[in-house]
């Protein structure tokens, strides 16, 4: 069977700066990757350059997803294809409902996949579904996306839009970050709830504590650019107690910081 | 199906294409001698078979007219007009006494209503929208107006207005906007042929929503349509203005005038989605839009709410007002105007307050893109005798790119210390955060964009009547493509 | 006297007639102002101000003798009222100056105009012309022809004045033109307070000019302090240029003068330039106080802020019109206005017209205006606490001021102001 992702030598830049250094990472289908490193490490340039965000240019390297070139697919291409990024600081649409918003991101996925689009009652059923496990209320639906919406709701509706859209690969950038552990609970069910045979899932985050919710099957410290060390969920509470103190020089052969 | 579900329809299905109205009609079309001057004027008149009076009204105005200079002191530039090099008068041939009942329309001319999405089929009825539907300066066939007679309410060319109601139309024609009141509206007071005109009497709800098509054919033919809406006392109407008009290389002049006059308790909802054609993307061609707009709040307690998305024309000059002189009335603007390419636009309102606790809400949206220039032009004056009157505006600029310019000139006088005037303004862009999380999310630039705007224009877009909210926020979407990406 | 006198009369009376550049200057100036004359309503700027009243008072400019101005004539340790107990302090009346500065630190030099025309002319060499921006405008063109006094202050690099810099300019009778300019170095940083003060009931007139230039990083604080008299006419034009980095707050506080225009002119020229213009208009009477200010953002990354305050009470006119502009690559600016003002009688009057030109679109530009009574809930509140009403307004009056009066650090200086406005309330 194919892989879900396999990343072979990523270089990556940002503004002119090298951020990935030659990266290599494969991910199997239904299996759940965490991502640690220290700041500034490359972990969120990673997961835009998986979504293909402007600004992130890639020099050398390849990304195959689901057996395709990921480069051929624009941002919302790859979005109907299958990837869904959980954004670290989800942004404000003043104005546009929720409910709006993901019928419109649903129904643009489904028409570009070739599937017919939901219309409103149908969507609606299907949306009251997630809402519930959630516990979204209709007044917070009802709202302009992540107006006013505290740190736990914001990741909350970030999962509730992952739950509707159904991707292949969920790259979770810091789900955890502003959240007291009962947020972090909540959403943890929600991540949990998706994981499935079919689905993989690159979860990045900077503590440990996540992991203790959403169990990973592989754990990878990105530092300076490149994965650094890869091992089980064992590694994670190995990082909490001593830190990425040993990963603060830059590997021999890599570019000088 | 509705006539504005239909076009809603027609205008989604060519998405992307360029603007959809770009035809013209092969009709045989009767026109004055091209120029202006007093002998034109007086074939207008004899076309239209007006009383004398008329005639004197329009002869007043043309020499009034003749001493007047454009003015300059908006924000827009545009080559100038020459007035001479045009057609103030084309009608089509083939109406001679105007039609009894459809089946006298030449068919022509219903395919091109069709083409615009305009029922003027019986079976339209079940739409609940009477349509005066204008060609070329001329109302061609006004229907169901066996539906509004039984009510009461008066809905007719206001050529026929003038004839068939002269006391009405003699009491209340330049009663709100002078024949001098500005270069542009006395030049419509000298040559307007025609709009509607629509009398609601004491007490009625008009039974159903009254609209006007326009349309531009010929070419060199300025549009100037003049419009007078009386709402007696405790009555209800709510119009619905929408324009289309054809491609064309030289510039085409549009100077309407629209008066509405409230009694006691009377009520005016003036909708107006516009997309006149705004030139192409270099600039070439387009509408010249100088509208003057105003509602004279005469009765105690009476209402105005004007609200308008402007998306085409390629100059457009245009303040709907309020004077609010009876006690309590209220004057409300909802406005969504976007330009896009070279499009420049200088509108607002002006919210005139005499009477007593009177209240004004100003909510004003501009987007600009391309190399457009939007200004948004307000006057909130409170009179010395305007006691408790209260007014808040809000106005918002939405800029997209680099190129475009977006500005606000408001004007605030009050005159009256217990009188509150409340005003604020803000300027902002559409993130490159806001497009990217919704084109992971799976749309489209054009889609996100659209998207996004329309949430911003939210507030005025619930205005509308429902059936102009959808063909609005189509248009909202289509006028801004190209400008991101 | 008309400005065809002008070769003979006027010019005669002004300092160093002998200077070719300055002599050519003051003719083309006198030329221009003879062709356009005073702005009336119909000019967009001045569309709420009639300047009729001053017709009459343009040219009786008072005698300026060559021995005037003369080193050992100019007097210290006046006896003129000082607002501030600490502070370097000059003295001009109607226009001339009569008080120099004393015990100067150094890298601070601060003459009268005439002084430096007179003893080193070349500090001006960069300046002659005057800010293109107003340079042109009808006032600012009559200053230049008229003037025969003002301040010099030149700041050297780095240079921090501690205590600061009074500038008193009491008026009695006639005309004057004061004309100033403020240098500063890169880095410099100064208090500058203007006090204008009336001593008679005449229909004095004051059109005054100020340049200001802030080098790389300086940091300039200007505060304005108009106490003209009740028949005066008190027009004043600031114009300036923000360098990177430069900092300019300034004050306006408006009390005196039957008519008052305060013009500024601010180009945010270098990257982090920021601008803080702020200002109170207390009129009563009949006054007439027009507040106008173009902030022009020319480069990006650049700040603005504006904060006008006004109480109008018995038939008085204010008016605020405040203009901020973005040029196109001007990205990354924030530009924020507010303009608000509290009507104690039913005859008086604000007209406020705050404006925005933006050109750029990463921009975060704000205004708000409002113009009413005092806040009814508020005062039920206080008097609901047992607070009299006429106490009751005073303090929300007072509160409504004070904000504004926050934007001032300098302590000293805003007690100053602070009592002024208390007096204003309690008369």
């Amino acid at each position: 069977m194919t892989n879900m992702l396999e990343i072979k030598d990523l270089h990556a830049e940002v503004g002119g700066t090298e951020i990935l250094k030659g990266l290599s990472l494969t991910i199997g289908e239904g299996e759940v990757h965490a991502i640690m490193g220290p700041n500034g490490a490359g972990k969120s340039t990673l997961s835009y350059v998986l979504s293909g965000r402007d600004g992130y240019e890639v020099t050398s390297g390849s990304i195959t997803y689901r057996g395709q070139d990921l480069f051929e697919l624009a941002i919302e291409e790859r979005a109907a294809a299958g990837i869904f990024l959980g954004f670290q600081y989800p942004v404000e649409l003043p104005g546009v409902s929720s409910t709006t918003f993901l019928k419109t991101a649903l129904n643009a996925v489904l028409r570009q996949r070739g599937e017919d689009e939901l219309d409103a009652v149908q969507f609606m059923k299907r949306l009251r579904v997630h809402t519930k496990s959630l516990n979204i209320s209709d007044d917070m639906l009802r709202r302009g996306v992540n107006v006013g919406f505290s740190g736990g709701e914001k990741k909350r509706n970030e999962i509730l839009q992952m739950a509707l859209l159904e991707p292949y690969l969920a790259v979770l950038d810091e789900t955890d970050s502003g959240l007291d552990i009962d947020a972090l609970k909540v959403v943890a069910d929600g991540v949990n709830a998706l994981r499935g045979p079919t689905r993989s899932m690159l979860v990045i985050t900077h503590y440990q504590r996540l992991l203790d919710y959403i169990v990973p099957d592989f754990v990878h410290v990105l530092a300076h650019g490149r994965i650094a060390r890869t091992g089980g969920k064992e590694l994670a509470l190995e990082l909490e107690e001593k830190g990425y103190g040993e990963f603060a020089d830059a590997p021999h052969g890599s570019e000088a910081a | 199906m509705s006539y504005t579900t239909e076009t809603a329809d027609q205008v989604s299905s060519i998405a992307g294409e360029k603007y959809k109205y770009g035809f013209v009609t092969d009709i045989e079309t009767e026109l004055a001698p091209m120029g202006l001057n007093e002998d034109i004027i007086r074939f207008i008149s004899a076309k239209k078979d007006e009383p004398d009076w008329m005639l004197q009204w329009r002869l007043r105005a043309y020499e009034r007219w003749l001493t007047m200079e454009e003015p300059e002191w908006a924000k827009v530039e545009y080559p100038e007009i020459d007035f001479q090099d045009a057609y103030y008068y084309a009608a089509p041939k083939s109406q001679k006494d105007g039609p009894q009942s459809l089946d006298e329309v030449d068919p022509e001319l219903l395919r091109t209503y069709e083409k615009l999405g305009i029922p003027l089929h019986e079976q339209q009825m079940l739409a609940g929208v009477a349509v005066d539907a204008v060609f070329d300066s001329v109302s061609v066939a006004t229907t169901f107006r066996k539906e509004l007679a039984k009510a009461g309410v008066i809905f007719c060319p206001i050529s026929e207005a003038v004839k068939d109601y002269p006391e009405l139309v003699q009491k209340y024609l330049g009663s709100v906007v002078p024949y001098s009141d500005n270069f542009y509206a006395t030049l419509n007071s000298a040559v307007f042929t025609d709009g509607s005109f629509v009398y609601i009497p004491k007490g009625v709800r008009c039974p159903m929503e009254l609209s006007t098509y326009f349309r531009i054919n010929q070419a060199n033919t300025g549009q100037f349509e003049r419009t007078l809406i009386i709402a007696d006392e405790g009555s209800y109407v709510s119009y619905l203005e929408g324009c289309t008009a054809p491609q064309r290389d030289e510039n085409q002049l549009h100077a309407a005038v629209v008066e509405l006059v409230l009694m006691d308790d009377a009520e005016i909802k003036y909708s107006t989605v516009q997309n006149w054609y705004p030139g192409d993307a270099d600039g070439k061609g387009g509408i010249y839009n100088f509208v003057t707009k105003r509602a004279a709040c005469r009765g105690r307690n009476s209402k105005v709410s004007w609200t308008q998305v402007e998306t085409g024309s390629a100059v457009t000059w245009k303040y709907p007002s309020c004077i609010l002189q009876g006690d309590n009335s209220v004057g409300e603007f909802y406005s969504v105007a976007i330009t896009n390419n070279l499009q420049q636009a200088d509108t607002g309102t002006k919210m005139i307050h005499i009477g007593e606790n009177t209240s004004s809400t100003i909510i004003a949206k501009g987007i600009s893109a391309g190399r457009s220039q939007s200004t948004y032009r307000g006057l909130v004056r409170m009179q010395p005798g305007a006691k408790g009157g209260r007014n808040y505006t809000q106005c918002d600029s939405l800029l997209i790119g680099d190129k475009c310019g977006a500005h606000t000139v408001p004007y605030i006088e009050n005159r009256n210390r217990t009188a509150q005037i409340e005003h604020e303004a803000t300027t902002a862009k559409i993130s490159e955060d806001q497009l990217f999380y919704c084109r992971q999310r799976g749309l489209t630039d054009e889609e996100a964009l659209s998207m996004i705007v329309n949430g911003f224009c939210k507030q005025v877009l619930q205005e509308l009547p429902m059936e102009f909210a959808v063909e609005a926020q189509k248009l909202v979407g289509i006028s801004l493509e190209g400008s991101v990406g | 006297m008309t400005l065809e006198n002008y070769q003979a009369q006027l010019a005669q009376n002004l300092p160093q007639t002998d200077l070719p550049w300055l002599a050519d200057l003051r003719q083309g100036a006198a030329d221009r102002f003879a062709s356009i004359g005073l702005p009336d309503r119909k000019v967009e700027a001045w569309r709420y101000t009639n300047l009729k009243p001053i017709q009459a008072r343009l040219f009786e400019v008072g005698p300026f003798e060559a021995d005037t101005f003369q080193a050992d004539r100019v007097r210290a340790g006046d006896t003129t009222p000082a607002l501030l107990s600490d502070s370097h302090r000059m003295v001009f009346s109607d226009g001339l100056l009569i008080a120099g500065a004393q015990d100067l630190p150094d890298g601070v030099s601060l003459k009268g105009m005439a002084q430096v025309l007179a003893e080193d002319p070349e500090i001006l060499t960069d300046h002659k012309q005057g800010i293109g921006a107003i340079r042109d405008l009808p006032l600012p063109t009559l200053n230049r022809a008229l003037s025969r006094d003002g301040y010099v202050l030149v700041l050297e690099p780095g240079v921090i004045v501690a205590q600061a810099i009074e500038i008193l300019f009491q008026s009695s009778t006639g005309a004057a033109y004061p004309r100033n300019l403020i240098l500063a170095g890169a880095g410099a940083q100064v208090s500058v307070v203007e006090h204008y003060l009336g001593t008679s009931e005449d229909d004095y007139l004051v059109n005054g000019v100020t340049e200001v230039h802030a080098a790389t990083g300086a940091h300039i604080k200007r505060y304005k302090i108009q106490r003209d008299g009740p028949g005066a006419s008190h027009i004043a034009t600031l114009a300036g240029q923000l360098e990177a980095d430069a900092r300019f707050e300034n004050f306006d506080l408006n009390l005196g003068a039957k008519l008052a225009r305060s013009e500024i002119h601010m180009a945010l020229q270098g990257h982090g330039a920021d601008a803080s213009l702020n200002g109170v208009y207390l009129l009563r009477d009949k006054q007439h106080c027009d507040n106008a200010i173009l902030m022009d953002h020319v480069v990006g990354a650049t700040n603005s802020h504006q904060d006008y305050r006004g109480i109008l009470d018995d038939k008085a006119h204010g008016v605020f019109q405040g203009k901020i502009t973005v040029q196109p690559d001007a990205q990354g600016i924030e530009g924020h206005q507010l303009n608000k003002t509290l009507l104690l009688s039913d005859t008086a009057e604000i007209d406020s017209k705050p404006e925005l030109e933006i050109r750029a679109d990463d921009v975060k530009c704000s205004h708000g205006a409002t113009a009413g009574e005092l806040d009814e809930a508020g005062l039920f509140y206080l008097r609901s606490r047992g607070i009299p009403e006429a106490e009751a307004r005073q303090l929300l009056m007072a509160a409504f001021i004070v904000e504004t009066l926050g934007h001032i650090d300098d302590e000293a200086i805003r007690d100053v102001m602070d009592g002024l406005v208390t007096d204003w309330m309690a008369s």
